[in-house]
């Protein structure tokens, strides 16, 4: 039951009530237009039995990078016998911004004729899905209405924006023993000469060693080359309301998720084992894999990725189930990080894992809206101060800490933490 | 101009001036300049289609309507002025569900039946309602009632007509 009638109806009433009160035909007579009204949108109400129609969607693509223009093409039928009339109307989900068309439109349609609703929209990221489409069928004076959610599915995929990294000669201390491109300090196959040890049947005789063997009559000697396999990387995105921070349009978790993208498509890229731990107030996680397909999955998952609503119970990192990650993987964690959160490290730590903590600095995130007086100056300062204390806490348990100031790009520091970190062992 | 915003205007304008003319020939000044004001408050109302405004509106000129009758205006200008309420009513929430949207061969066909559907309703309301005036019977008491709640009864077959056919 929709306004217009509520009110035409209450008129009616009115009129009718103030008729027989002040016995005054006049006013009786004054209905009747109100009635005529009423009755010409009941007699041009289709019957519901009648009403057959069908909705398509088409997209235009099904992922897209980040601030990409999706069209979408809406299209309506009427299957019915009779002329329809009817209000299309798109629902429109959080995150999209329309860019161009129409998201609802009343028409008229013929039998067998159809409408089209097309529209553009943009978003820096999310996952965007449909099931349906509403359409209210009404008379042509929009008095009776009838509301049904015709099937129109579709889906389209905005993925973070990914910055290029370059590849990283990095050295993790522990591989996978897989083929890759990270120097296993094992002898084995591989192009780096790594030593020379005595010739053991079934080894090839192209890596005779010659000359050491015609130094030693009756003994033979294999040249050894370094084996080169891939790392296994687990990273874990956090995502909690706690450590999110908004400045206007922006956001701490949005450059959190970028770099994160970047790193994963760095690895992946470089063959690695790349497996994705979401953590906030819900979770999300893509277990190890390789390749192209993985990177699918993970870019799947971010652009999922949401902070949790404010309501909820505060959560720790500790929560994390860390053994989802294989044992002596690197795990990079992205986290702006909280005053509770030191105990995952040294948990980390404890497990054999090799730890690198990527920090984006919500001081110098907020730092540039805030006022510019003493006090302000002071609490940034000592803000500054307790952020540096915690970092060094963490650096403490000799886990690379890069502290990220998002002005800064973040390729040179995760060059710098992770080549420099080659030698830190257990 | 689209077809809806000019026929808007002229019903806007035979509104006012039923009212203000039967106000007036009733020698109520008052009445003539509150409705006046009335006419004036349908501007906001153009302005803002989805607010409570034009049902506002509606409400006020047709209650003017009502007390022009009472205090003995011309019955057929008091009709009048109220059918063209409903119309400028009808009009302005036309307006306001269609001028957000582009314009297409079937939206037009929309408006164009919604108007001629509006037409008919007020041409067949208002010439009944004339032709009745015109008549002078003398019902009695009880004739009255059966009448009033065979009325009562009309009105609930068309409410449960509607509830029924808009789910």
């Amino acid at each position: 039951m929709n306004n217009k009638i509520l009110v035409v109806g209450s008129i009616i009433f009115s009129l009718l009530i103030a008729a027989l009160i002040t016995r005054n035909g006049d006013i009786a007579w004054m209905m009747l237009p109100f009635l005529a009204y009423l009755a010409v949108g009941i007699l041009q109400t289709p019957p519901l039995e009648n009403v057959r129609i069908s909705a398509g969607r088409t997209l235009e693509q099904r992922r897209s990078n980040g601030n990409a223009f999706v069209d979408v093409n809406l299209n309506v039928q009427n299957q019915a016998l009779e002329t329809i009339h009817l209000f299309i109307d798109e629902i429109v989900q959080a995150g999209m911004k329309i860019m161009d068309g129409d998201l609802s439109r009343w028409v008229e349609l013929r039998p067998g004729e159809s409408a089209e609703l097309k529209y553009t929209f943009t978003a820096t990221r999310g996952s965007f899905s449909w099931n349906s489409i509403r359409i209210v069928v009404s008379d042509p004076l929009g008095l009776i209405e009838t509301e049904m959610f015709l099937p129109a599915s579709g889906m389209v995929q905005i993925r973070p924006q990914i910055r290029r990294f370059k590849a990283i000669p990095f050295r993790p201390h522990s591989t996978l023993h897989s083929p890759g491109s990270i120097p296993a300090r094992l002898g084995g196959s591989g192009t780096d000469f790594f030593g020379i040890r005595e010739y053991h049947p079934g080894d090839s005789l192209r890596w005779l060693d010659w000359r050491l063997t015609a130094r030693h009559p009756r003994k033979y000697f294999t040249k050894e080359f370094e084996q080169e396999e891939i790392a296994e990387i687990g990273l874990i995105l956090d995502a909690r309301q706690s450590t999110e921070l908004r400045v206007g349009e922006e956001s701490l978790f949005e450059y959190s998720l970028s770099a994160t993208a970047s790193l994963a498509e760095m690895f992946l890229h470089q063959g690695h084992r790349v497996s994705l731990f979401v953590f906030g107030e819900t979770t999300l996680k893509v277990f190890p894999g390789y390749g192209k397909v993985q990177l699918h999955r993970i870019m799947g998952c971010l652009s999922r990725a949401k902070v949790g609503s404010e309501n909820r119970t505060p959560v720790h990192l500790d929560f994390i189930p860390i053994r989802m990650f294989p044992s002596h993987a690197m795990i990079i964690i992205i986290s702006p990080l909280d005053s509770t959160d030191r105990s995952i490290f040294r948990r980390l730590r404890a497990y054999g894992y090799q730890a690198v903590l990527v920090s984006p600095d919500p001081i110098d995130f907020a730092c540039p809206t805030l006022a510019q007086d003493t006090t302000t100056r002071l609490a940034i300062r000592t803000a500054r101060l307790v952020r540096r204390l915690r970092l060094n806490d963490i650096s403490q348990l000799q886990i690379p800490v890069i502290d990220w100031q998002i002005s800064q790009p973040l390729f040179p520091l995760v060059r710098n933490a992770l080549t420099r970190s080659r030698g830190q062992r257990e | 101009m689209a077809l809806r915003k000019t026929f808007l205007v002229v019903c806007l304008v035979v509104l006012l001036l039923c009212l203000m003319a039967g106000y007036g020939f009733a020698g109520q000044w008052i009445g003539g300049v509150i409705a006046l004001t009335s006419g004036l408050a349908w501007l906001p109302a153009r302005k803002y289609p989805a607010s409570w405004i034009p049902h506002l509106c509606l409400i006020t000129s047709v209650g003017l309507a009502v007390t022009g009758q009472l205090t003995g205006a011309s019955p057929l200008l008091m009709i009048c002025g109220s059918g063209f309420a409903l119309a400028a009513w009808d009009l302005i929430l036309l307006d306001g569900a269609l001028s957000t949207h582009s314009v297409v061969e079937q939206s037009e066909r929309y408006e164009l039946k919604h108007i001629q559907s509006l037409a008919l309703a007020l041409g067949a309301g208002l010439l009944v309602a004339f032709l009745g005036g015109m008549l002078n019977l003398q019902i009695p008491f009880v004739v009255m009632m059966l009448f009033v709640a065979l009325v009562i009864f009309g009105f609930d077959r068309v409410w449960a007509t509607i509830k029924k056919r808009s789910i």
